[in-house]
């Protein structure tokens, strides 16, 4: 299906009424569940931070393609053609969509998720400029945004937010030039989330990359929380300077499950650096002893056989996204945010993570929280198995942010010996794990103001029975709890074999 | 008065041991949460001194000293060691 076949399907529908028309059009959106209760009941996910739920629409045009689907290393026929036109389509519908200028900007599509973009541009920038081997990261940034370059580089200082403990902001621009002083021309890049995915706040990346670019330092923007969220502007920006050098996301947090990661990287950057990943499909001619890479973006840094069947589902994601028009879509979100932060901040035993001072610190809609007398894996786990919610809990893979908000709240604890004793620091440790964490909220396109109230009155109602509900469960260890009765084997839910067999039996 | 005199030979005599504690090895939070066990086992002035291997204990310190009225006198490293040197304050 190419885009103009998809054009003239609904060529008019756009903005709030696409919206409207698509919200409910999300495979899961109507999946139900049995409860410890016995009563069943229709799920409220509420973890879109982590994946969202798949796109119909997304998954319509995948299936689609699929009667056209090859290898797109196949030139000559026509379904070789087909995919390749496609591939290459859904490269350039991200960068329009992420206001990238192809002559610019090339959109490599790498692994499963933005992981692989974030170890592939530190290496990129340690082979550019080896020279400069520090790595400027934000104190909020999820571990993918800062194990690859503390792998790849000597030094990486975590640039302070404003505001302290669990009231944070975001990234303080004082800290950050400071910090771009002191290293002064160490500095290879800047590496900053557009929005936490812990907190949901925004940094703002133009600034920091004005600002970066003036020590002449690169910037990086891990952009997986925004994306589906709010319109990005990667390089269309005034003056130049605040352009975004490499702007990274995960196509499953984009309505796409099963589409890669994406990097939009500028050309200059990318273009004369050796790939690392080496194979079929990057190289122009190979002889027995040597092999020419291609110069041509992005093949020399997609080899293999790509995603091609993700990268046209995301793209396809992208493209309704951008129909209906990331403003709208960005409002419609706030407006449940705000009922969601409202409502929590009615409940006296809700501790909410980083400052909800909207005004000042914006932020896309994810919320994370504590409530007074439940640990984490508790709280998340009751909201499971007697309504329904899905939420997740921990540390959300960004352990140093969570750590400083929560760090107050953890010296409050008391552990049990002062000594430093094998038997007795396990103990604590476990103590301490059960305490170290976070429930997480995060909303979606099809997030309903009935999610939100099913959400607010299960934490009231549970508050109000913490102890019959406490006594349901059993520590499990490393921030697990488990019901002592109600536990449902899932794989009769669902199985693959089960699957197969159902099709094969139809044969 | 004779208690209160024995007490307070008692508490000056504590005052002069310097508390020891080894957190090496342990990690964020809890080389401040044994500390604050310990300080509270101290009379107001003594002093205790910390060591631990986990880097982030150099911020955790300070802020914990700062935060529960403590006095973080000296801090160093040695060795991939570091060390605290902290009194106890009149809040906690
Ligand atoms: C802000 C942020 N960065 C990076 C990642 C890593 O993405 P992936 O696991 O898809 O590689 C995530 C995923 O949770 C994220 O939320």
């Amino acid at each position: 299906m190419t885009l103009n076949t998809y054009e003239r399907c609904n060529p008019q529908m756009r903005g709030l009424d696409l919206l409207q028309k698509i919200r409910t059009d999300f495979i899961g959106i109507d999946t139900h569940y049995t409860l410890a209760t016995a009563k069943r009941s229709k799920r409220h996910f509420l973890d879109s931070a982590a994946s969202t739920l798949m796109m119909k629409t997304a998954q319509a045009t995948a299936f689609e393609f699929l009667n056209h689907y090859s290898n797109t290393h196949s030139i000559t026929h026509f379904s070789a053609r087909i995919s390749t036109e496609a591939y290459e389509w859904a490269h350039a519908r991200i960068l329009s969509f992420l206001h990238a200028d192809p002559e610019d900007y090339t959109c490599i599509f790498l692994g499963s998720g933005s992981t692989s973009c974030f170890n592939r541009i530190s290496k990129i920038f340690r082979d550019l400029k080896p020279d400069q081997n520090t790595v400027l990261i934000s104190l909020m940034e999820h571990h993918s945004n800062d194990l690859p370059h503390r792998q790849h580089h000597d030094n990486v200082f975590h640039i302070p937010l404003e505001g302290e403990g669990r009231h944070m902001g975001h990234l303080n621009m004082i800290a950050l030039e400071d910090l771009l002083q002191k290293y002064q021309g160490d500095v290879s890049y800047v590496a900053v989330t557009a929005a936490s995915n812990v907190t949901g706040i925004i940094n703002p990346i133009h600034e920091i990359a004005q600002l970066a670019h003036a020590y002449g330092a690169y910037v990086v923007v891990d952009g997986s929380q925004i994306v589906a969220r709010q319109s990005v502007n990667v390089g269309h920006n005034v003056p130049h300077s605040r352009n975004i050098d490499a702007f990274i996301f995960s196509g499953h947090k984009v309505y796409a499950p099963g589409s890669p990661g994406v990097m939009v990287v500028r050309r200059e950057v990318i273009q004369d650096v050796v790939p690392t990943n080496v194979g079929g499909g990057m190289v122009n001619r190979v002889f027995r002893q040597s092999y020419e890479v291609s110069p041509k973006l992005p093949d020399r840094e997609e080899a293999g056989t790509p995603n091609i069947l993700g990268a046209i589902t995301l793209a396809a994601a992208i493209e309704v996204l951008d129909r209906i028009g990331m403003d709208i879509v960005s409002k419609e979100e706030e407006r449940l945010l705000q009922m969601l932060l409202l409502g929590l901040q009615d409940i006296p035993e809700a501790i909410i993570y980083g400052s909800y001072d909207l005004s000042r610190y914006p932020r896309v809609a994810t919320v994370a929280f504590n409530l007074a007398g439940f640990d984490h894996g508790l709280l998340a786990t009751i909201l499971n198995d007697y309504y329904n919610v899905a939420v997740r809990n921990d540390c959300f893979c960004a352990h140093p942010y969570v750590r400083e908000m929560l760090l107050q709240e953890l010296w409050d604890l008391d552990v049990l010996n002062d000594l430093n004793q094998d038997v007795f620091d396990h103990l604590d440790q476990e103590f301490i794990k059960a305490r170290q964490g976070m429930v997480r909220v995060s909303l979606g396109l099809y997030t309903t103001e009935r999610d939100i109230e099913a959400l607010l009155a299960a934490i009231c109602d549970l508050n109000s029975q913490h102890d019959f509900y406490a006594q349901q469960y059993s520590y499990q260890g490393n921030g697990v709890y488990r019901h002592n009765e109600f536990q449902p084997n899932h794989t009769s839910l669902f199985h693959p074999q089960d699957v197969v067999n159902f099709f094969l039996k139809n044969k | 008065m004779r208690d209160r005199l024995q007490e307070l030979k008692g508490d000056k005599e504590q005052m002069e041991e310097i508390m020891q504690l080894n957190a090496q090895g342990l990690h964020c939070p809890l080389p401040v949460l044994k500390a604050k066990k310990v300080l509270a086992s101290m009379v107001v002035g003594q002093l205790l001194e910390v060591s631990a291997t986990d880097e982030d204990s150099v911020r955790d310190f300070e802020a914990f000293t700062r935060s529960h009225g403590h006095l973080l006198l000296k801090s160093w490293q040695a060795n991939g060691v570091f060390v605290f040197l902290i009194q106890k304050g009149e809040t906690s």
